[in-house]
C-alpha cells in the first residue's frame, strides 16, 4: 500500500506492507531518534509528534498516517542551534542514558503546542507515558518546567 | 511490524463493515492501541472504521453526548471532573489517551479499567449500529458496533485499591447516588464488572445479596483471598456511601 504523509517538513510517498508500525518505516530510514523500546506502548521511547500531538510510534500502523503531519526530533535542531527543550535538558543535567530523552522532549514539544496551563502536574502528566529508568524524573521536569515557562511567558510579552 | 496483516480494509459503511466481519481473522480497527501492542497472529484483516465513528462530544442536560470515535485526550480536556480522573487512571500516557477510543475500550471490556468501572456506576447509555434506542452499557453482550455513548455528568466517587499507586488495580469501586437510590459498579482483577442499584440504606438482606455477588467477582490469587477482597469492597461502600 502506498501512504503519503509529511514528515519533518516533507511530503512523503511510502510503499508499505499493511502491518507495518511508523516505528519501523522510521527506523529503517535514518530517524534514529525514534528508538525501539519495548514495542507494545509501554516505554514511549518511539514517541513521535502526529498532528502536534505526541504518539507512540510503534502502535501507529502506517496506514492511519496518511495525509497527516509527522515530526521527529530530527526536525528540531541542527548541530549548530539546539531546540529550547534540549538546550535545558544539556542545562540541567536532564539526560543520563539519554535512550527516553527524544520522547521526553517531543511529549512536551507537544505540551507546549497546546497552549493549556503550564505547571509541574501538566507537565509530570506529559510525561507520564515515558518511561525513564536513570533520571527519577525530577530533572527532566524541571527543565521541562522551566523551558515551557519562560515559552509561555515570551509568548505573552509578543 | 505486525506480520500476519494481509490487508487493511475501509468500509464504506457499518453494514459492509458487518459482513466483512464474519469473515475469518478479520477484526475491527479504531485507535488501535490494544490491537497493535497485543500483534494476534491469527488476524489478517484490520476493517478500519474511523472514518465511520463520530468523535464529537457535547454536553447537553446534564448529560455528555459522545461519539464512540473520540480519543481518551479529548475528553480529558473536555471534561475535568470525576470522569477525566477515571480516564487517567485507565491510561497513564498521555500518549496512548492521544489514540485510545472510548468505542475500543469499551470493545476489550476490561474489567480492570476504572474508565468502564466509571462508565458503568454512571449508568452510561450506548447506541448501537442498526438501533435508535440506547440501550445500559451494562446490558451491553459485546454484538454490534458503539457508535455513541450518553454518560450522565452527575458525580462519580471512585476508589481503587492497588500495589502500587501506578499499577492497575484489582478493586475498584464506584458510587453515584441518585436520589434515594445509589448505584453501584465493581470491577478489578475480576471476572467481570458488576453494577446494580439498591436503596442508600439497604436492609441486611440486601447487603447480604450485594456481598454474595462482589464474592463471586473474585477468586484467590497473589493480591489476596475472595474473602479479603470482599471485605476491602464493603469497607469501601461504607466509606463512600457515609461520605456521602
Amino acid at each position: 500500500m502506498t501512504i503519503q504523509f509529511e514528515l519533518n517538513g516533507r511530503l512523503v510517498n511510502a510503499k508499505v506492507k499493511p502491518g507495518t508500525t511508523l516505528m519501523n518505516y522510521l527506523r529503517q530510514g535514518v530517524f534514529h531518534s525514534v528508538k525501539h523500546g519495548c514495542d507494545h506502548g509501554e516505554c514511549g521511547a518511539c514517541s513521535v509528534l502526529i498532528n502536534n500531538r505526541s504518539i507512540n510510534a510503534c502502535l501507529t500502523l502506517m496506514h492511519t498516517v496518511h495525509g497527516k503531519k509527522i515530526e521527529t526530533l530530527e526536525s528540531f535542531s541542527s548541530h549548530e542551534h539546539l531546540h529550547p527543550l534540549q538546550e535545558e535538558f544539556l542545562h540541567a543535567g536532564a539526560a543520563q542514558c539519554g535512550f527516553c530523552t527524544p520522547g521526553m522532549i517531543l511529549s512536551l514539544e507537544a505540551l507546549d503546542r497546546e497552549k493549556s496551563d503550564i505547571s509541574e502536574d501538566s507537565v509530570r502528566d506529559a510525561l507520564n507515558g515515558n518511561l525513564c529508568r536513570c533520571t527519577g524524573y525530577v530533572k527532566p521536569v524541571e527543565a521541562g518546567l522551566a523551558t515551557l515557562m519562560s515559552s509561555r511567558q515570551k509568548g505573552e510579552q509578543s | 511490524m505486525w506480520a500476519s496483516i494481509e490487508e487493511v480494509v475501509k468500509p464504506e459503511s457499518f453494514a459492509e463493515t458487518l459482513e466483512y466481519l464474519h469473515r475469518p481473522g478479520s477484526i475491527l480497527f479504531a485507535g488501535g492501541s490494544y490491537l497493535v501492542a497485543k500483534k494476534d497472529s491469527e488476524i489478517r484483516t484490520l476493517l478500519d472504521i474511523n472514518h465511520l465513528l463520530n468523535d464529537e462530544i457535547s454536553s447537553i442536560d446534564g448529560e455528555i453526548h459522545v461519539g464512540a470515535g473520540c480519543n481518551f485526550q479529548k475528553l480529558v480536556r473536555f471534561d475535568n471532573t470525576s470522569l477525566s480522573h477515571a480516564i487517567i487512571r485507565s491510561c497513564p500516557s498521555k500518549n496512548i489517551r492521544n489514540q485510545r477510543t472510548l468505542g475500543g475500550e469499551i470493545a476489550q471490556f476490561r474489567s480492570d479499567s476504572d474508565l468502564l468501572v466509571y462508565l458503568f456506576a454512571a449508568q452510561t447509555k450506548v447506541r448501537i449500529h442498526g438501533s435508535v434506542e440506547l440501550i445500559p452499557i451494562s446490558d451491553w453482550r459485546s454484538k454490534g458496533i458503539i457508535t455513541d455513548l450518553i454518560i450522565p455528568q452527575d458525580p462519580v466517587q471512585m476508589e481503587r485499591v492497588s500495589v502500587l499507586d501506578s499499577a492497575p488495580a484489582y478493586v475498584i469501586v464506584g458510587v453515584k447516588q441518585i436520589g434515594e437510590s445509589i448505584s453501584i459498579a465493581v470491577g478489578g482483577k475480576t471476572n467481570r464488572i458488576l453494577s446494580c442499584s439498591t436503596e442508600l440504606r439497604p436492609d441486611e438482606a440486601q447487603i447480604r445479596q450485594l456481598m454474595d455477588n462482589v464474592k463471586s467477582l473474585f477468586q484467590d490469587d497473589h493480591f489476596g483471598n475472595t474473602d479479603y477482597k470482599q471485605h476491602i469492597v464493603s469497607k469501601l461502600l461504607q466509606e463512600m456511601v457515609v461520605v456521602k
